[in-house]
């Protein structure tokens, strides 16, 4: 035991290093390496590119950091925001009302959390089952909704994704990312609420034992995560000016990824926004790097699959040095 | 992680050396890699730049069937400046906003196989309206009085899907008020899910005599299901003129196949890109027809 611990101070101890700056180091040197080498990354319109990006499914992935550190999953989201999105895509048209449009979105949103959290505390049904089913209604009803076709003719409600501030070039969707960066973090390190999540994530039945209503936790983490994938599919749907009942297929994995990444513990109990946001980041950087180097897009998935395994077995890696 | 940037290093080496030329840069925005036709028509427009021999550097993206996906390579495509974008739009829709971007930054653009609704672009390809109409016309000559006929759609959400139905609709359903349509389900253009559709409406339906796919894939699987359970004499139609649908026409398995020729429209999509690139203007739509295959002339599209 000695001996590992004193090889491990006198080499360059990786998982030390992981430990203590995390994500944030993997990330700069990421994008040093970025700047230097890739052609045209460092391009001011390519940066916006990045960052318009990956707003969606960072989106998504600020919702699902609450539930992963619950120790629960959600593989519902792309097909949630499918329907949230196409939903908000017809109240535009119908009413060309913007603020309507995006209440229709986020209500659909919540309307679905609080499904998924309901059935999820009453019955305690694993959440993967129970987002599992709601994956596939929800896709079936965004088909019938829309019968398999997309909805156009949406004036401006390709504003909220596409548009920038009037008189800057800062987009809206990055402010609304902005926006839901520090609500979510005020939400789990400044509420009683935010840190009950800690609290049943490391240990449900000690939370339980020490008077927290862990299922009322679970609920309103859903419900919120919930109204995250609600805004991410109109942010979706106004970038693409239509409401598509097939888009969104498969964004649960990479905002899960970007969490996983971000350094939150499929285990629960651990995980912070800011690392969220860095894994998102790293994920949407390394697209960015791959597509401008015209790296074929089946290596990209080989890539993204690399990336997730080298993420988790950090995760592990550092745990188990801590200890 | 050293030799991830290595790796790195040498392909970022290799673009900046070859972006060194004066040579024009194409950007080709396919839908999907993994669509066998789509794929073929990419295969078939890269033969026609190496046969050329043109300066021209050719850079693919490839949208996994992702609207979204499909407006972040435009933007990145845009971002680095190519002479001119071809785009295999995921949905007519979608796509609009991709090219009223790359219309902003100049860049002219062109559509294969699907004909985008918003922005300036020339349409390349072959209506799929025409497909199904295609299909329609064949079964509206060839089935019998008061004939009872499924439909196998495509995957749902999507425009090319409902069109081949509405054009079969339009062209058999519509004019023979004595044909039956007893029931249309989607077999996700896919091979076993279209077998798997048939297996069940054997069950259900004690006759019928025509199955129409919106592709040869579930056609393909149809065949395979009636041949299982034994069942003879319905017509199978379908479209694209893969060469297992071929080979089905001429051992009787198939009616008709519907051949979208990928080849024919790489080609046109060539020289229409060559001529933007001359400065030349092009018409709003160049179009490609669709062929349809029978036992009549299969001879001429298919030799084994």
């Amino acid at each position: 035991m000695s001996a590992t611990t004193q090889a491990a101070r006198k080499q360059f101890s990786f998982a030390e290093f992981h430990a203590k700056y995390g994500t944030i180091a993997i990330f700069a040197v990421i994008f040093i390496v970025s700047l230097l080498f890739v052609p045209n990354f460092s391009r001011a319109t390519n940066q916006m590119n990045v960052i318009r990006q990956m707003v969606v499914v960072t989106l998504l992935a600020f919702g699902v950091t609450f539930v992963i550190i619950l120790g629960h999953i959600d593989v519902s989201l792309g097909s949630v925001l499918a329907l949230c999105g196409c939903v908000a895509a017809a109240a535009m048209k119908a009413t060309g009302s913007v603020p309507l449009a995006v209440g229709a979105g986020l209500g659909v949103g919540l309307i679905s959390g609080t499904i998924n959290g309901a059935i999820i505390t009453k019955f305690g049904i694993p959440a993967f089952i129970m987002t599992l089913a709601m994956t596939t209604v929800a896709r079936g009803s965004v088909l019938i909704f829309t019968g398999g076709r997309p909805i156009t003719n949406l004036g401006n409600f390709e504003e909220i994704g596409n548009g920038n501030i009037a008189g800057t070039p800062i987009p809206y969707s990055i402010l609304i990312l902005a926006l839901f960066m520090v609500v979510s973090w005020i939400l789990l390190n400044r509420t009683k609420y935010g840190r009950y999540v800690y609290a049943v994530g490391g240990n449900q039945q000690a939370a339980i034992a020490s008077g927290i209503d862990a299922n009322a936790v679970v609920r309103r983490s859903f419900l919120y995560n919930g109204l995250l994938c609600g805004l991410a599919g109109v942010v979706l749907m106004s970038r693409m000016d239509s409401g598509q009942p097939a888009a969104g297929i498969g964004y649960e994995f990479d905002a899960i990824t970007a969490v996983v990444v971000g350094g939150t513990s499929l285990s629960g109990g651990r995980g912070t926004i800011v690392g969220t946001l860095i894994g998102s980041m790293i994920i949407a950087v390394i697209n960015n790097d791959l597509n401008l180097l015209n790296v074929h897009s089946y290596w990209q998935q080989i890539a993204k699959g690399l990336i997730i395994l080298v993420a988790v077995t950090l995760d592990v890696y550092t745990k188990r040095a801590r200890t | 992680m050293r030799q991830t940037f290595l790796c790195l290093f040498a392909a970022a080496f290799l673009f900046a050396s070859t972006a060194m030329g004066g040579e024009k840069v194409i950007g080709y925005a396919n839908m999907a890699d993994t669509d066998v036709f789509v794929m073929k028509r990419k295969e078939s427009f890269q033969a026609e730049a190496d046969k050329d021999g043109a300066a021209l550097r050719i850079i693919y993206s490839d949208a996994n069937n992702d609207n979204n996906r499909q407006l972040d390579q435009i933007d990145n495509f845009i971002m680095q400046e190519v002479d001119c974008l071809l785009v295999v739009p995921v949905d007519y829709a979608g796509v609009s906003v991709g090219i009223r971007k790359a219309n902003r930054a100049g860049i002219p653009v062109l559509c294969l196989g699907i004909e985008a609704e918003g922005g300036e672009s020339t349409f390349i390809g072959s209506p799929n309206l025409e497909a199904g109409r295609l299909q329609g016309e064949f079964m509206r000559e060839a089935l019998p009085k008061n004939a009872k006929v499924l439909y196998l759609e495509g995957s749902a959400g999507y425009s090319h899907t409902t069109e081949r139905k509405q054009g079969f609709m339009e062209a058999c359903i519509d004019q023979r008020p004595d044909i039956t349509l007893l029931a249309s389900q989607s077999g996700d253009y896919e091979r076993d899910r279209g077998m798997k559709v048939t297996e069940d409406w054997i069950q259900s339906f004690p006759e019928f005599d025509a199955i129409i796919a919106a592709n040869d894939q579930m056609a393909l699987g149809a065949i395979q299901a009636l041949k299982t359970a034994g069942r003879k004499g319905v017509l199978i139609s379908g479209v694209d003129g893969v060469d297992d649908a071929l080979r089905a026409i001429k051992s009787g398995d198939m009616a008709q196949s519907i051949l979208q020729n990928a080849p024919a429209q790489a080609k046109a999509a060539y020289n229409a890109m060559k001529k933007l690139l001359a400065g030349e203007a092009l018409p709003k739509r160049i179009i490609v027809p669709f062929e349809s295959i029978t036992a009549d002339n299969i001879s001429e599209y298919f030799s084994e």
